[in-house]
């Protein structure tokens, strides 16, 4: 079968922006929202600077979307808004980005920047978070073999439906089956911790 | 619908069906709220260190919907795909008409041929603008061979 790619994908949802619907943007945001908080941890060391700086970025990338051509992959675009995002805030702050990989910490040990979670301010968002690994990695230990094994090949090794089918021994469709139950027996046990009640509410 | 909006996450969808597939999950809180955490499980299970504070998205909704709406219709052009199969053919068509046209003249019959008066070209009339063009290192005529070819056509006849 004919395929899309990530960047089809991402296309279709800014065409659907640039022509006034927020909410594709929104999931765009959701898409991307952690991949640039792990670029931005390794400029900005603060995790609620992080998620300012992240939420401004989105904030900037939203007011020039008009200006998006469909030249690069959307990724590469928001990217090299995130990156000038943070440095125009340490630049303001008077600090230094830290932009290489691995630098010498106090001692003079060589460390890896990427390695380290950012810090946390606040113990409610570490808890929340705590929460939120444990019951999803309990959700995918509670799943039945082939459930765990289709979710894990896909989300863990990035197989395709066809390679986790011929892994699995299985029909594709079978594999999309597989997928979707898995994905929705994770998301029923994070749905009270998101509070995810009432009507409408989407996060 | 949402075993569509799952594989979609998973660019498992066919090219004719992504609009229609975004079109549903558009049309759904629910399932909008369901992209959230499938995303979220996705992250988590690749992911395992990365955290976020919970209430990210809701912050950024918030803000967002102080924006002055974004309208920049057919700012990026919509995917071509359905025409692709027929821009294809059309190539393959014109290249073989033009393959046809090239070889047409030697199908014809050899006296045809033989009638057409042959272009005289008398060396000594085109010699100085030969000289002229030969000057100059980066110039294709200046190579001798590619004049000779050009002076032996003309001397032939």
């Amino acid at each position: 079968m004919l395929k899309i790619s990530e960047r089809d994908l991402d296309h279709e949802l800014v065409l659907r922006a640039q022509n006034g619907d927020q909410r594709a943007f929104e999931l765009l945001v959701v898409k991307y929202q952690r991949r640039i908080v792990r670029l931005l941890s390794r400029m900005i060391r603060d995790q609620n600077e992080i998620e300012d700086v992240t939420q401004e970025a989105f904030i900037k990338a939203y007011r020039a979307l008009p200006s998006f051509r469909g030249e690069s992959a959307f990724y590469t675009w928001l990217y090299r808004i995130a990156i000038n995002t943070a440095k125009n805030y340490l630049s303001t702050l008077g600090r230094r980005p830290i932009l290489s990989a691995e630098y010498e910490d106090e001692d003079g040990d060589t460390v890896d920047a990427a390695a380290l979670v950012p810090d946390f301010h606040t113990p409610e968002t570490e808890l929340s978070n705590k929460q939120i690994v444990s019951t999803v990695n309990e959700a995918v230990d509670a799943l039945p073999d082939e459930l765990r094994e289709a979710i894990t090949l896909r989300e863990m090794d990035g197989m395709s439906y066809d390679e986790i089918a011929l892994a699995m021994d299985c029909p594709i469709g079978t594999v999309r089956s597989r997928i979707f139950r898995a994905r929705e027996a994770i998301a029923s046990r994070l749905r009270p911790l998101l509070g995810d009640v009432g009507k409408d509410k989407r996060w | 619908m949402s075993e569509k909006i799952s594989a979609l996450m998973d660019y498992e969808v066919a090219p004719q069906d992504i609009a229609a597939v975004v079109d549903q999950l558009l049309a759904s809180a629910e399932q909008q709220a369901q992209w959230h955490r499938w995303h979220l499980a996705r992250d988590v299970i690749g992911q395992p260190h990365l955290a976020m504070s919970p209430d990210f998205m809701q912050k950024f909704a918030a803000k967002l919907a102080q924006e002055p709406v974004v309208i920049a219709p057919h700012r990026l052009r919509p995917r071509p795909s359905q025409w692709m199969p027929l821009a294809a053919f059309a190539s393959v068509v014109f290249v073989g008409l033009l393959a046809w046209q090239l070889t047409l003249p030697s199908a014809l019959p050899v006296d045809v041929l033989a009638q057409q008066k042959p272009v005289e070209i008398k060396s000594a009339e085109i010699s100085p603008y030969l000289a002229a063009h030969r000057d100059g290192f980066s110039n294709p005529l200046a190579s001798e061979q590619f004049a000779q070819a050009h002076f032996e056509a003309g001397e032939q006849h």
